[in-house]
């Protein structure tokens, strides 16, 4: 992936971290990773799955019966954690810029707050 | 044995392209009623969670699957996974949707909508007028989204221009303005529907298209205003429609010289979308209009691209064969 992973991504490559799941196992891991935020629907998740096999993320790890039913369970590959590497280093390297600029500049005044009576509002703070 | 809910359910699968149902079916089945059941483990009610198992799945799990069709049956040009006949689909969908916005954009371009009379020659109410600018601005604000690679704001601007086309067509035909409009309605609603199929994964157009895009609008005008000037019955007997039809003309023509099945995809729907709006546009001249000259142009534009469209499928056989 060139362009920066999509949330999902990112957070389904982090979910199989620990171990090969079938479909809903990864459904549920991925709400509970991301704080409830993403919530994926079966049509989205199989969209990802796919996308994913053919990029070489992921592969099929074992097909299990379960109430009648196939469960297949999905693991990740070498080249899916190089990848979820990169994206995490990629965001490390995000969140220190902006921490480092936020640290820089948290003596001075918020912006929007008039810094004396009279001198109006303090825009070009941060600048 | 099968319930209901699991039947519907792979119903709704057979939207997708067969080569993925093979790949993916059963572990879509089988993690979508994974989900039903954990849903209905807590209902102590076991009458309502028998009950469960008869129904449709819900809006959301449909809208997700036809997501999923979409996005598959109209691949992006790089989609990993997807076969090269839905990326020509989703190339040929794309086109259309470009082509289509084209054709208003150009024509609001080519009409001087911030004169007095927004270019209409005609003494129309401030209210019209209004309605009349709107439509043709948004007309072009979102065909230069779209051409630029701003997918998104075109996606907004599309409905809206199509949203004031309505308006204004419903404020200023003196008549029944369904039939009236249904042909004009077609023409540029199909493009908008065409423009929602462009998902994200299609990549920002390069500098070459982006400009090539660019220079189409302004060389549409001056083809629609040499039209309008030179040919004075095209502008007294023809309309959008027209210029849908001569678009879809032009579209087997390049399909021709470049032997693109991409472009004779496009060709194939564009005379299929001239060709439904060419048919309203006869409906109603033959219930309202008293000139049979009128109807007679009809009646050619309809003939033309059912030619055009049996022409492109013939030739796409013969390839194939």
């Amino acid at each position: 992936m060139t362009s920066p992973m999509t949330e999902p991504a990112f957070f389904a490559l982090t979910a199989l971290v620990a171990g090969p799941l079938h479909g809903y196992a990864l459904l549920t891991e991925v709400e509970e990773l991301s704080g409830g935020r993403v919530s994926m629907k079966v049509g989205t998740l199989y969209g990802l799955l796919d996308r994913l096999t053919a990029e070489a993320f992921i592969e099929l790890d074992r097909e299990e019966l379960h109430q009648g039913r196939t469960r297949r369970y999905h693991r990740l590959t070498g080249p899916g954690r190089e990848a979820l590497q990169a994206e995490v280093e990629r965001q490390a390297a995000n969140a220190r810029a902006a921490s480092r600029r936020l640290a820089a500049h948290s003596a001075l005044p918020a912006p929007g707050r008039p810094k004396a009576a009279g001198s109006g509002a303090a825009g070009a703070v941060g600048a | 044995m099968m319930t209901p809910l699991e039947q519907h359910y792979r119903r709704l699968l057979r939207l997708l392209p067969a080569d993925y149902r093979q790949r993916w079916e059963e572990d879509m089945v089988a993690t979508y009623l994974d989900e039903e059941e954990a849903a209905w483990a807590g209902v102590e009610d076991e009458r309502e969670r028998e009950l469960a198992y008869l129904r449709h799945p819900p809006l959301r799990q449909v809208v997700s699957v036809l997501a999923l069709a979409v996005r598959l049956h109209l691949a992006a040009p790089a989609a990993p996974g997807a076969s090269l006949q839905a990326r020509q689909w989703g190339q040929a969908v794309r086109q259309v949707a470009r082509l289509g916005l084209l054709l208003p954009a150009a024509t609001a371009l080519n009409t001087p909508i911030w004169s007095p009379d927004g270019g209409t020659a005609a003494v129309l109410p401030g209210s019209e007028l209004l309605a009349w600018r709107a439509q043709a601005g948004l007309w072009l604000l979102a065909y230069l989204l779209l051409a630029t690679g701003q997918r998104r704001w075109a996606r907004v601007f599309a409905p809206l221009a199509l949203a004031a086309t309505l308006v204004e067509s419903a404020t200023s035909a003196a008549g029944p303005w369904i039939l009236g409009t249904a042909g004009y309605l077609i023409s540029v609603g199909v493009p908008v529907i065409a423009l929602l199929a462009w998902h994200g994964e299609v990549p920002a157009p390069s500098r070459r298209e982006l400009l090539r895009w660019l220079l189409a609008l302004p060389a549409a005008a001056a083809g629609l205003w040499v039209l309008g000037e030179q040919v004075a019955r095209f502008a007294l007997w023809t309309g959008p429609t027209t210029l849908l039809c001569l678009t879809a003309v032009g579209a087997a023509v390049v399909a021709a010289a470049r032997r693109s099945r991409t472009w004779s995809l496009t060709a194939l729907l564009l005379a299929a979308h001239a060709g439904a709006a060419a048919g309203l546009d006869l409906a109603n001249l033959i219930i309202h209009s008293t000139a049979p000259i009128a109807q007679i142009y009809a009646t050619a534009h309809v003939v033309a691209m059912l030619v055009l469209l049996l022409l492109v499928v013939s030739v796409r056989r013969q390839r194939r064969a």
